[in-house]
């Protein structure tokens, strides 16, 4: 169970905050979305789950145990425990595809095995495995840089099940791909998600994709959770609540005659 | 041009001032142009080659090699760690920071030259002094350039890294050091190649190496074989500039 206790977070003291008093209860099992606006702090949300960012004020807690207050250690642990893949995939480019997964069992290896590079043959079966599991099984000894986006995307999935999290956090994972590459990555995600009951919470920028895999979505809009429901709840107007524009300036332009034109097409209908 | 041209004239006289005052004060002697021919007579005195002591010469380039490759070897390996330290995005806080970097710049601070003398009490005029010298001057130099690159560095890999609950160390090492990797070759050769100018200048004071021969050959009016001298670390330049070429040619 993951808890998000009355987050606070303020980048600049002259900012406006990046999340306000946000509150939130993830259940184990859930497959949660994030929707909402650029901005709206889904990634700051998202980096307070496993500590990237500490919040301004508040508290996360993760089966019980303090992410926010954590010591050092503690912290290592608690991450160890919570996978996560990016939108720019992230890989170390320079080594081949092999090491990059085993970054995922680091926290488990003795110290001079991964400072020296000499992994245990069972950890490389391992992070093979999990290769061939997402796909590219053949492209093991390639460097990462010379994967295609969906590639390097199936490559940092592999290290999160090297990793074997209970939760998988994911900030907009499939937003630097194709729709059908898109699509590829979401049911992989949702395969993992059922076969190793990985909680999973991601932020995603396609409301239509959203009801199709989440069994949870959460809306934010300024720091703010605006939505909290299951898909089919997710109606136009509460859509339109997530996503319209702050100014009122840009209503009468983009809400004609009385109907969201910009939900329609975030929904796709 | 507009823009420029209006300050282009009180900047030309500026430096036509500064100019002028400083050959002025420094009593610089042009009429000694005259002698010029002294010159020529110098180079012409180191025709034709004298091979005689090329063994010499040779063991004594070696030398000189082995005296930058030892400083600077052991220079980089204290300046990487130091970097990681000095610079803001890996530091483990403020004061760590900025003492490093204090420190770092105290010690750039010191000329080679400076650091060399201070050592020959110690190991006297030997080839370890100049060692102790140039590797302390490379742990300042690397170590701010090093400090540099690592803060350059996209942060991606790194999130990365940490996410999984890899040390501190782990995340630096994979998160960071890959990516600059070529750039620290890059600057390690270029400071392996002024680490051997340095210590051709180091012969000078008498600590061994291929300056040692030259200025000896130079006193001793035995221009032929300074010449050979000369040959020797101009192909030595050369060979270096080559080796840093491909080695970085390698890993990108
Ligand atoms: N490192 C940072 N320093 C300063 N401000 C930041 C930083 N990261 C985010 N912000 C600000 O905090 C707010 C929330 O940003 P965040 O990245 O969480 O939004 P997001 O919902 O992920 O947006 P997007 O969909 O564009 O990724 C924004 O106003 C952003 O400018
Ligand atoms: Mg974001």
């Amino acid at each position: 169970m993951l808890q998000f206790i009355d987050l606070t977070k303020r980048y600049g003291k002259a900012d406006p905050p990046a999340l306000q008093d946000f509150s939130l209860t993830v259940e184990e099992g859930e497959f949660v979305v994030l929707l909402g606006r650029s901005g709206a702090g889904k990634s700051t949300l998202i980096r307070c789950a496993n500590g990237l960012i500490r919040p301004t004020s508040g508290e996360v807690r993760w089966k019980g145990e303090s992410v926010t207050r954590a010591k050092k250690e503690e912290l290592l642990k608690l991450r160890a425990g919570m996978g996560m893949i990016f939108q720019q995939f992230q890989l170390i480019s320079r080594l081949d595809v092999l090491t990059n997964v085993m970054v995922g069992r680091f926290h488990h290896l003795p110290l001079w095995r991964s400072l020296t590079g000499t992994f245990p043959p069972e950890v490389v079966e391992t992070a093979r495995e999990a290769l061939h599991r997402v796909g590219i099984g053949h492209l093991a000894r390639q460097r990462a840089d010379g994967l295609s986006g969906g590639q390097q995307q199936r490559v940092a999935i592999a290290r999160v099940l090297v990793q074997r999290p209970k939760l998988l956090l994911g900030d907009e994972p499939v937003a630097s791909l194709d729709p059908v590459t898109a699509d590829a990555i979401l049911r992989l995600l949702k395969e993992i998600h059922r076969h190793e009951k990985m909680t999973t919470i991601l932020n995603l920028h396609d409301v239509h994709m959203a009801r199709r895999v989440a069994t949870r979505i959460v809306g934010i809009r300024n720091g703010r959770l605006v939505f909290d429901g299951k898909p089919e709840e997710l109606d136009e107007s509460r859509v339109w609540d997530i996503y319209r524009p702050d100014d009122d300036c840009c209503r009468p332009f983009l809400v004609h005659e009385s109907q969201p034109p910009v939900s329609h097409v975030l929904l796709r209908v | 041009m507009g823009p420029l041209r209006k300050k282009a004239v009180p900047a030309s006289v500026l430096i036509l001032v500064a100019v002028v005052f400083s050959a002025w004060d420094a009593e610089l002697h042009f009429g000694d142009v005259t002698d010029i021919g002294n010159s020529f007579d110098f180079l012409s005195g180191m025709w034709p080659l004298d091979f005689s002591m090329a063994d010499h010469t040779l063991e004594e380039t070696l030398i000189t090699v082995e005296m930058a490759f030892l400083g600077t070897v052991a220079g980089l390996a204290v300046a990487l760690p130091l970097s990681f330290l000095a610079a803001r995005n890996t530091s483990p806080g403020p004061v760590v920071c900025n003492g490093v970097r204090s420190f770092l710049t105290l010690l750039r601070s010191i000329p080679e030259l400076v650091l060399a003398l201070i050592f020959v009490p110690t190991f006297g005029l030997e080839p370890l002094t100049v060692i102790v010298a140039i590797f302390l001057h490379n742990v300042a130099v690397l170590g701010k350039l090093l400090a540099e690159l690592v803060e350059a560095a996209d942060p991606g890999p790194r999130e990365a890294v940490a996410s999984t609950g890899a040390r501190d160390v782990l995340v630096a090492l994979y998160g960071i050091v890959p990516q600059i990797f070529p750039n620290i070759l890059s600057h390690y050769f270029y400071r392996l190649e002024v680490g051997v100018r340095s210590s051709l200048l180091f012969g000078a004071i008498g600590a061994g190496g291929i300056g040692d021969v030259l200025f000896l050959h130079f006193k001793t009016f035995e221009y032929a074989a300074m010449a050979v001298d000369i040959l020797a670390i101009m192909v030595l330049i050369w060979l270096l500039d080559i080796l840093g070429a491909f080695f970085r040619a390698k890993v990108i």
